[in-house]
């Protein structure tokens, strides 16, 4: 009888991921996905519903079987591997606790089907519970604690395994706008102390910005662009992800012979032909130089001001921390410009979500 | 025609705005379920004027039980794995089992009893005489459709995640299945044992089919009822002990499953859900193996009919049968839906209401009967003593599955049909029903096919009329093999037409 390949407890959980791609019958949910996640990497995939994320997520668990590539951690080939063999800590989208066992059950679960004594098992989950702030509620069922409760006990729960990778879909989707903030960032501490590897699924581009190491973009099935935080917002590799992560203004440029015009000032820049031009509504200045505007809308949105207005008969969105209800003109930064080739699909169907 | 019909709705939507009326309808379906169903049940007590208690009836009640346990575990047995393997493989053999787990809810019993009598018997492979092997085999085919489709639904509502995450855990599918899948689907296999417990404790007319010597609770009852000098303390007596019996599994099952979740309108409700789309032939393979494996034993007794369909005998009974299981029927569903809407709408007293309805559904037909006719004696003749026999037992049964169904709707679409600006009825008949109609159809079927079946509480309530269950079990007895078996045609072509009729009508939506 084949001896069940365990990966037990890998300290090095450095996870290759090559060309997996998965199809649902007819359906592309990943394609030739290729990712490197280094050990101790706090990672986040970000995309709108139906990006491929969640699917990347359940394949790296054994959850979903890709239908073609590779995945290996810490050097051994995992992708045949079912999911009770593989020792990562799990955290779904709906949390799935047990509802007819306690917290501290729930906590002792991934240690006791290993085998792990009783004892042993819930020293352990005992001490995940207070890492995650719920060693009080040591005897409650599931449906007794809040949401954000429930959420640190899947966390925990998944934690209690010895688990040096953590698996997290969309974490914080059922919270309130503040637990999650809250939480979000009491994961990616946690997982820092623990000296965890943890890869966290998101559609949320501000929980992305707020708690990753590294950003994972998909869209249709396709990783897009994989960067740091500040990479993927200052560097973008398609209108796509500048608009989908932070703001954006788009405009058209021709250049000829290396210069352009851009809201009614010279640009030069060493490109020739139709170019999109995007500029971050906090690198337009409003006041009395520039291109003249029309103030359309002022929302005042906490720290700073929103502002829409019309450049030409066109609509643009502007941000300041100033009151700029007398401004008449609008500049721009020229260094914060970005350029790019007019996408196969067209400017507007590629700013979409799906499809 | 039609604009009359159109104007009586219209002024019978206006009235509805005033809530008297409302308060009325609903007094009334209440003041009706207390007298004509819940009444009957209890009244039994009150007739034990002469005590009798022997070793007789001691016999009966330990081989009722022993039966019924044996019969319950059995089915558990059988009924978990077949559960499990429905729950989750959705191959064409399991299309094939699922119509097949359905069948005893189809054929009338009687029908049934027949032909596991001559299966197993002296007319087919002779392995077992009547007598207690037959009986065991009779209720297990009868029963086993609760526990499977209880079970099933329970594992159903697991919420799927719950076994991807354990297997996260580490945990090996055997483990799972006990530590994750197994307590939350007990409740639901625990519900199916005990209605099939009081399913097996209370069958009657088959079981006389196939008893020979042996003497349950319900056989021996209507024997001391029909015995010449009429035994009929004997008969209330153990009556009065068979209701109070009943009504202590009936709390014992309600604080094993935790108050709420033990309904029994559930489990009808998507019983019916499931005849509604009953259909034994997926494909050409599996209509092949239907009619190898399902037919014979279930329908052996086809081999033995005499065609002699048009007897006086039988064209009698079957006329009996359909006249009162049509007037149980439409009176059940006139009293009962109001009943049925008010306990929805969980107004005061409802909680007691649906109780009480959930109680009656596990109470024998016999006792309802006898109930019945000690009341009613010498005051209404026998016909009408049957047809209020038949509504004590329909009734309850109607009520709780479409509040189960009503309760489970949700509320804002009435609410919101009303800030639309219509009134109670209008919002009722253009909103609520048409979501309603199917299991309500469902419902009317099952509730009208019961009653042809229905035969306990017919040799109890009335000793002269015939309807076609009795009738097969009468030619059954008499040897008459031949005419028991087209009786037993005739029973199943009713009840083959009646579900046609109304899958027909559920296609046409």
């Amino acid at each position: 009888m084949l001896q069940k390949q365990r990966t037990e407890g890998v300290s090095m959980p450095d996870i290759k991921i090559h060309e997996v791609s998965k199809y649902f019958g007819k359906v592309r949910a990943l394609k030739n996905a290729s990712l490197h996640v280094k050990d101790g990497e706090y990672v986040v995939l970000l995309g709108p519903s139906g990006c491929g994320k969640t699917t990347l997520l359940k394949a790296i668990a054994g959850i979903i079987e890709p239908s073609a590539g590779k995945i290996v951690v810490g050097g051994s080939d995992i992708t045949r591997l079912p999911p009770e063999d593989r020792h990562i800590g799990f955290v779904f989208q709906n949390y799935a606790l047990f509802p007819h066992m306690s917290v501290l059950d729930n906590a002792s679960y991934g240690m006791l089907s290993r085998g792990e004594l009783p004892d042993r098992a819930r020293g352990v989950a005992t001490k995940m519970l207070e890492i995650v702030h719920l060693e009080n509620r040591l005897d409650a069922l599931p449906r007794e604690l809040s949401g954000g409760m429930q959420q640190r006990l899947a966390v925990g729960r998944a934690l209690a395994t010895g688990s040096k990778l953590l698996l997290l879909d969309e974490p914080t989707n059922a919270l309130d706008a503040y637990l999650r903030v809250e939480l979000r960032n009491e994961l990616r501490k946690m997982a820092k102390r623990l000296g965890l590897t943890a890869i966290h699924v998101t559609h949320d581009q501000e929980e992305a910005m707020a708690i990753a190491d590294k950003i994972v973009v998909m869209k249709n099935a396709t990783i897009l662009q994989v960067g740091t935080p500040s990479e993927v917002y200052d560097k973008p590799a398609s209108p796509f992800i500048a608009n989908f992560i932070g703001e954006a203004n788009f405009f058209y440029v021709v250049f000829e012979k290396g210069k352009g015009k851009l809201l009614g000032k010279a640009i030069r820049r060493k490109l020739e032909g139709e170019y999109i031009a995007v500029i971050r509504p906090e690198n337009l200045t409003l006041g009395t130089k520039g291109s003249p505007v029309k103030l359309i809308s002022k929302v005042k949105l906490g720290p700073y001001y929103r502002y829409e207005v019309l450049c030409d008969e066109r609509p643009i969105k502007v941000r300041s921390h100033r009151d700029c209800s007398k401004a008449t003109h609008v500049q721009f930064s020229p260094d914060k410009v970005l350029f790019f080739k007019e996408p196969p699909e067209g400017l507007e169907k590629s700013l979409q979500a799906t499809g | 025609m039609a604009s009359l019909v159109d104007s009586t709705l219209r002024r019978l939507d206006a009235l509805s705005k005033n809530p008297k009326y409302a308060k009325l309808l609903s007094g009334i379906s209440i003041a009706f379920f207390l007298f004509f169903v819940i009444f009957p049940l209890f009244f039994i007590f009150t007739r034990i004027t002469n005590f009798k208690y022997g070793i007789e009836m001691q016999n009966a009640i330990l081989t009722s039980f022993f039966i019924g346990a044996l019969v319950t575990v059995i089915d558990l047995l059988v009924g978990i794995p077949l559960a499990w393997f429905l729950a989750h493989r959705k191959t064409p053999l399991s299309g094939i089992i699922d119509s097949l787990v359905d069948l005893p809810l189809v054929v009338p019993s009687s029908a049934l009893g027949l032909s596991i009598a001559l299966f197993w018997g002296a007319g087919g492979i002779s392995l077992f005489a009547p007598g207690i092997e037959l009986i065991i085999l009779l209720h297990v085919a009868i029963t086993f459709p609760y526990v499977v489709r209880t079970t099933q639904a329970a594992i159903q509502e697991v919420e799927p995640d719950l076994s991807r995450a354990s297997s996260s855990l580490g945990a090996s599918p055997l483990l799972a299945f006990r530590t994750i899948w197994l307590p939350l689907f007990r409740a639901g296999a625990i519900s199916g044992a005990i209605l099939a417990l009081t399913r097996s404790l209370g069958e009657t007319g088959a079981t006389m089919i196939v008893a020979g010597a042996i003497r349950t609770v319900p056989v021996l009852t209507v024997q001391y009822r029909n015995a010449v000098p009429s035994d009929m303390d004997s008969a209330v007596s153990l009556a009065s002990i068979f209701v109070f019996l009943s009504a202590l599994l009936f709390i014992a099952a309600r604080s094993m499953l935790g108050g709420g979740k033990f309904s029994l309108g559930k489990i009808y409700s998507d019983a019916e859900k499931r005849l509604s789309k009953f259909s034994p032939a997926a494909n050409y393979t599996s209509l092949a193996f239907f009619l190898i494996f399902v037919i014979l034993p279930s329908f052996y007794f086809l081999k033995f009919t005499d065609f002699n369909f048009l007897s006086k005998a039988t064209a009698n009974a079957l006329f009996t049968s359909l006249v009162i299981a049509s007037i149980a029927t439409v009176v059940s569903i006139v009293f009962g839906l109001p009943l049925a809407i008010y306990i929805a709408s969980k107004k005061r007293g409802s909680g007691t209401l649906k109780l009480l309805a959930n109680m009656a559904l596990l109470m024998p037909t016999v006792t309802i009967g006898l109930s019945v006719f000690l009341y009613w004696q010498g005051k209404i003749d026998e016909m009408l003593m049957l047809v209020l026999t038949h509504i004590a037992i329909i009734c309850p049964y109607f009520v709780s599955t479409v509040s189960e169904v009503l309760e489970e709707m949700s509320t804002s679409l009435y609410e919101v049909a009303r800030s639309l600006g219509a009134t109670p009825l209008y919002a009722f008949r253009t909103v609520i029903f048409p979501i309603l109609r199917p299991t309500f159809m469902a419902g009317v079927v099952v509730a009208f096919m019961r009653s042809i079946a229905e035969t306990g509480g017919n040799l109890a309530a009335s000793k002269n009329i015939i309807t076609i269950p009795i009738l097969i079990v009468a030619l059954s007895k008499e040897g008459k093999t031949g005419e028991a078996a087209s009786a037993a045609v005739l029973i199943l072509a009713a009840a083959i037409i009646v579900v046609f009729l109304i899958r027909k009508k559920q296609v046409k939506q």
